[in-house]
């Protein structure tokens, strides 16, 4: 892994004012910082996301630097874009930060990309950071899974569960639209974050995951990013073809002749030879539905 | 799997996945928008029919209404997922196989 921070530019870490949390929100806050007072000390699965940097945020609060630490698992998976804006914000907030290399993509059975992938990843990033939590003396290790992501297709929860990680944001119940609004109020620039799974979410079910597949869409989705497109963007892996979904209004701009042909190009250009765009744009889970896993 | 679908529609019996994507490619052109399709699995991919001056598609699908018609369509005949190719440079990728890579 290169050592050096992509470019984040100054933006991404403003904090525009906004709605204030709601009664129960803050409520569910207070709650939070009691259950980690109770547990005296905590590590924090940290990927710079709007779920984790909360919980890191109110985990500082709660015990303070001596005693929480912020733990990133890195590997070709984790967009290196992502792993700056994660380190810019853990040092804009005082983030005690510890950084692990995982290889999950060494694990021919993550690597095959079966439907519970994200098992096996998980398993490999807490193997990896529940040593440290018991090296160091923390209590607890925690991630930042909400009560929204209970609902969905999660197999990487069982990971979690074996090891005895705890989800406090899920447990107390947290739902996304808690922890932004509470993440605005906390001044954190991760409130307003399009969420940003793995790159190998990004690949078919049962398509072998391969450093080179990640990297071709981390390009794609770089360049992407470069032509000026905010918000939800995934690059959808096809083989030779790349399958853009963006947000409704991105879509709508995107689709005009002179502006599709720039998209097609910069794609082209990270390394697909064909390149199309998601007629109905940007879903979470999208792959899921389209391997059956999820519904429609 | 994804076919070369730039033969014309015919019954092709045995291979229901492509069957089915000439099923929308007629329904398509039923409703003006004349393309291939190609698919890979619950993916309907459209692309510029290889007829001489077959239109580009993309303009029309500027319009979400026919977006949404079309997405319809698409589920209808058992697709989640309906993408257009986009061409750089008037270049379409027809002859890159979608499964490489």
């Amino acid at each position: 892994m290169s050592p050096s921070h992509p470019a984040v530019s100054a933006s991404v870490l403003d904090v525009p004012a906004g709605d204030a949390p709601s009664v129960d929100a803050r409520a569910r806050e207070a709650r939070l910082i009691e259950w980690l007072q109770a547990e005296g000390s905590v590590l924090v699965g940290y990927s710079g996301g709007v779920d984790s940097a909360y919980l890191a945020s109110v985990a500082l609060q709660a015990v303070g630097p001596q005693r929480m630490l912020a733990a990133i698992g890195r590997s070709a998976s984790y967009p290196q874009v992502q792993w700056a804006r994660a380190v810019q914000v853990a040092q804009r907030i005082g983030l005690p930060l510890v950084e692990v290399d995982t290889e999950e993509l060494q694990d021919e059975r993550y690597a095959a990309n079966p439907t519970n992938r994200c098992y096996f990843c998980k398993q490999e990033l807490w193997t990896r950071l529940t040593p440290i939590a018991r090296e160091r003396g923390l209590a607890v290790v925690v991630d930042g899974t909400n009560a929204d992501d209970v609902r969905g297709h999660r197999p990487g929860a069982l990971a979690a569960r074996e090891q005895d990680v705890r989800a406090p944001l899920a447990e107390l119940g947290f739902g996304k639209a808690d922890i932004r609004a509470l993440s605005r109020a906390r001044g954190l620039p991760t409130w307003a974050q399009p969420a940003s799974p793995c790159l190998s979410s990004r690949i078919p079910y049962g398509t072998p995951v391969t450093p080179e597949r990640l990297q071709a869409i981390e390009r794609a989705e770089a360049a992407l990013r470069a032509l000026g497109i905010v918000g939800d963007l995934r690059v959808r892996h096809h083989g030779a073809l790349a399958r853009v979904e963006l947000g409704p209004d991105e879509l709508q701009l995107w689709l005009a002749p002179e502006r599709r042909a720039r998209l097609a190009r910069a794609v082209r250009q990270a390394g697909y030879a064909r390149v199309a765009l998601d007629l109905r744009g940007f879903r979470s889970g999208s792959l899921n539905v389209l391997s059956g896993v999820a519904d429609a | 799997m994804i076919d070369d679908a730039s033969t014309p529609a015919r019954d092709l019996g045995e291979d229901p996945e492509r069957n089915l994507g000439l099923e929308l490619q007629r329904a398509l052109a039923a409703m003006g928008m004349v393309c291939d399709v190609e698919v890979d699995g619950r993916l309907a991919l459209l692309v510029r029919a290889r007829t001489p001056d077959a239109p580009d598609q993309p303009d029309r699908l500027q319009d979400p209404a026919v977006r949404r018609e079309l997405a319809a369509l698409a589920a209808a005949h058992g697709f989640s997922h309906v993408a257009v190719e986009l061409e750089a440079d008037g270049a379409p990728g027809h002859d890159a196989d979608l499964r490489v890579g």
